[in-house]
């Protein structure tokens, strides 16, 4: 007896890693049928490898601080300096791609605190809709969509020490409300479906029933939605930077390098051109990602 | 009428979540770490002065009086003084509010206009290169941050062509027309001061330009979309098949429903218009609420921000308003079931 039920056991195992091995290949065709959300994922890829091994691939690896080398300064685009260098004769490209770090950890981290606070929060004012929960939750929400979020950051950064962490969590308070927003239409939608209400009557607690039955219904929204953020968190971040409320020099940051470029165009257009360049080749990125994840992850018709 | 009653309901709507920014703004403000007072007047100031500025501040009381003071000031208009130039804050922002409000609404409509006129023009030519072109073109606005727009356009137009000018919002020597509404532009036209609102207009066009470039995109997209989707539904086939002409299809069956999703996203892109006029207005010099904003912030210049800040979002809830409002017109289900606007 004890060994047939292992036996099943097995089987059951064996059958299960093979569907899952159909599922992923399944969602990689389906991904991978639009080429551009290919181009997406090898370019993001490769973003990030240089940002992990950036003080080894980048030619200058100590111009990524406090470096000055008045001597090469304001070099035009050369063999020598790939990207030109800036005003203290730091080789540009070693800084973007320095710079990179910062961003892509901003991005991370945003998302990683941002996104469970704004789904928990829709969660709930969806579950509970037609009741004062419904109300405290949802407008506190709305007070939060009630200013543009950059506005809302660059107010929360202004009050801080200007620094990453701070850009952090400045940006982190803009962004929720629009995942509570998002999940909260979805839910209740959902909160009246039958298997809600079965798993109710069954007794199950608050918790299983919005995050292990009506959450998994809005995982392809909310995927889609983080990896097109990605590069709209980035672009905030380096929006920060831009007006001086970011990461303070000599720390490199694509936002400070472009506004700090822009005071010596157009005869060093390079300074400010290559950073803004390197930002919108990550928002594109992500963009062309957040296709492919909607395709991957869209619901089959019909 | 329905619609008057909805408008009604969205209002009293808004002064509530305008009541709970205003909340949400004086917590951020309370957020600086140690005390503002003394941060205004530096470390080298007397005892004496900061507590005397802690006192005007009323940073000597609870925090919920505090902050109904200083929601009873500014709804008298009084946001204190600067505590960096000490200038009464109103004077700041009637100065320079008009001049941003002037670059936000001829972006507005750029938007709009551009922005639905694309869109039209892609789904009219489906599967041609006019919506190949048009599709690439709303690819890199989308994808192209304002700021980035507005060093292209000041590495073009005010240096390789130089055709407009990429600082200040008047050139020097023109005379200023009266100030009625505070925007040149319109002051000059009503006064007959055409050469002030001429040069204005120049002034403003590539900053403007540069706001509206994301939300064009957006909103050619989303009407290129809705547009071709709406043309396969069967209301339209059904007026075919009645035999009418296609100008009336296009024009009164179709572009109406089909504009709803674009003027919702619109939301959307005045938010980012009003937010990267942050950056813009410090790119081209441009003497508006958002560069004097972003001075405050950098200064921590505590009152100005705070003002700087309600100021913004009251002309984002109304902008909001009027979006919901030309939505209502546009979608009889909002009219008649009161549907929320953030269905």
């Amino acid at each position: 007896m004890d060994n047939n039920v292992k036996q099943e056991n097995i089987d059951f195992e064996e059958l299960e890693k093979k569907q899952k091995w159909e599922t992923v290949s399944k969602l990689w065709y389906k991904f991978s049928r639009n080429k551009l959300s290919v181009v997406g994922l090898v370019v993001i890829i490769l973003i990030i490898l240089a940002a992990v091994f950036a003080p080894y691939i980048v030619p200058y690896p100590e111009h990524g601080g406090p470096y000055t080398d008045f001597m090469n300064a304001n070099k035009a685009p050369s063999s020598e300096y790939l990207l030109g260098t800036d005003i203290f004769g730091r080789d540009v490209l070693s800084r973007i791609i320095f710079a990179l770090r910062g961003a892509l950890s901003i991005g991370i981290v945003v998302l990683a605190i941002s996104v469970p606070i704004g789904v928990t929060v829709g969660l709930i004012g969806g579950y509970f809709s037609g009741t004062w929960i419904e109300t405290v939750v949802m407008r506190i929400t709305d007070v939060f969509l009630g200013i543009p979020p950059l506005i809302l950051a660059l107010a929360i950064a202004a009050m801080l020490e200007p620094n990453l962490t701070n850009s952090m969590i400045a940006i982190t308070v803009s962004w929720w409300p629009w995942y509570a927003r998002l999940i909260y239409g979805m839910s209740s939608s959902l909160r009246n479906e039958p298997f809600i209400r079965a798993a109710e009557l069954t007794g199950a607690n608050l918790p299983h029933i919005l995050f292990k039955e009506i959450l998994p219904n809005c995982y392809g929204p909310i995927f889609t939605k983080m990896t097109l953020d990605m590069g709209w968190v980035i672009l905030n971040a380096a929006s920060l930077s831009f007006v001086g409320l970011g990461e303070q020099p000599p720390i490199p940051a694509l936002g400070n390098m472009v506004s700090n470029g822009a005071d010596y165009l157009p005869d060093y257009w390079w300074m400010a051109i290559f950073p803004a360049l390197a930002i919108m080749i990550i928002i594109l990125a992500f963009n062309l990602l957040g296709d492919g994840v909607r395709d991957m992850l869209a619901k089959e018709e019909g | 009428m329905k619609l008057r009653k909805y408008i009604t309901k969205r209002i009293f709507y808004s002064v509530f979540v305008l009541l709970g920014l205003s909340i949400l703004i004086f917590l951020i403000g309370s957020l600086v770490p140690g005390d503002p007072a003394r941060l205004a007047l530096g470390p080298h100031a007397p005892d004496w002065a900061v507590e005397n500025l802690r006192k005007e501040m009323n940073l000597d009381k609870p925090l919920y009086t505090q902050y109904f003071l200083w929601l009873k000031d500014s709804l008298n208009g009084d946001f204190g003084e600067s505590l960096v130039t000490r200038r009464p804050i109103i004077k700041d922002i009637v100065e320079f509010l008009p001049a941003t409000l002037e670059i936000v609404l001829v972006s507005a409509i750029f938007m709009a206009v551009f922005g639905i006129g694309l869109g039209i023009l892609s789904a009219r030519f489906t599967d041609s290169w006019v919506e190949g072109v048009i599709r690439i073109i709303s690819y890199l606005g989308i994808v192209t941050p304002a700021f980035v727009w507005a060093i292209i356009f000041i590495l073009i137009f005010g240096y390789i062509i130089p055709i407009f000018p990429t600082i200040g919002r008047i050139s020097s020597g023109i005379d200023l027309p009266p100030s009625i509404t505070g925007m040149i532009t319109i002051d000059g036209l009503l006064t007959g001061n055409f050469v002030a609102a001429f040069n204005t207009i120049k002034h403003i066009l590539l900053p403007a330009i540069a706001l509206a470039m994301g939300g064009i995109a957006q909103a050619a997209r989303i009407t290129r979309s809705t547009m071709t989707d709406n043309m396969g539904k069967d209301y339209i086939l059904a007026a075919k098949a009645y035999g009418i002409p296609q100008k009336v299809i296009m024009n009164k069956l179709l572009l109406k429903p089909s504009l709803i999703p674009t003027v919702s996203i619109m939301a959307l892109d005045i938010a980012a218009l009003i937010g990267n006029a942050f950056l813009v207005e410090l790119l081209f010099n441009y003497p508006g609420l958002s560069r004097y904003g972003v001075r405050a912030m950098l200064n921590k210049d505590l009152n100005a921000i705070s003002a700087v800040v309600l100021i913004i979002g009251v002309t984002y809830i109304l902008a909001n308003i009027i979006i919901d409002i030309i939505i209502a017109y546009l979608d009889p289900r909002v009219r008649y079931l009161g549907g929320k606007s953030n269905g």
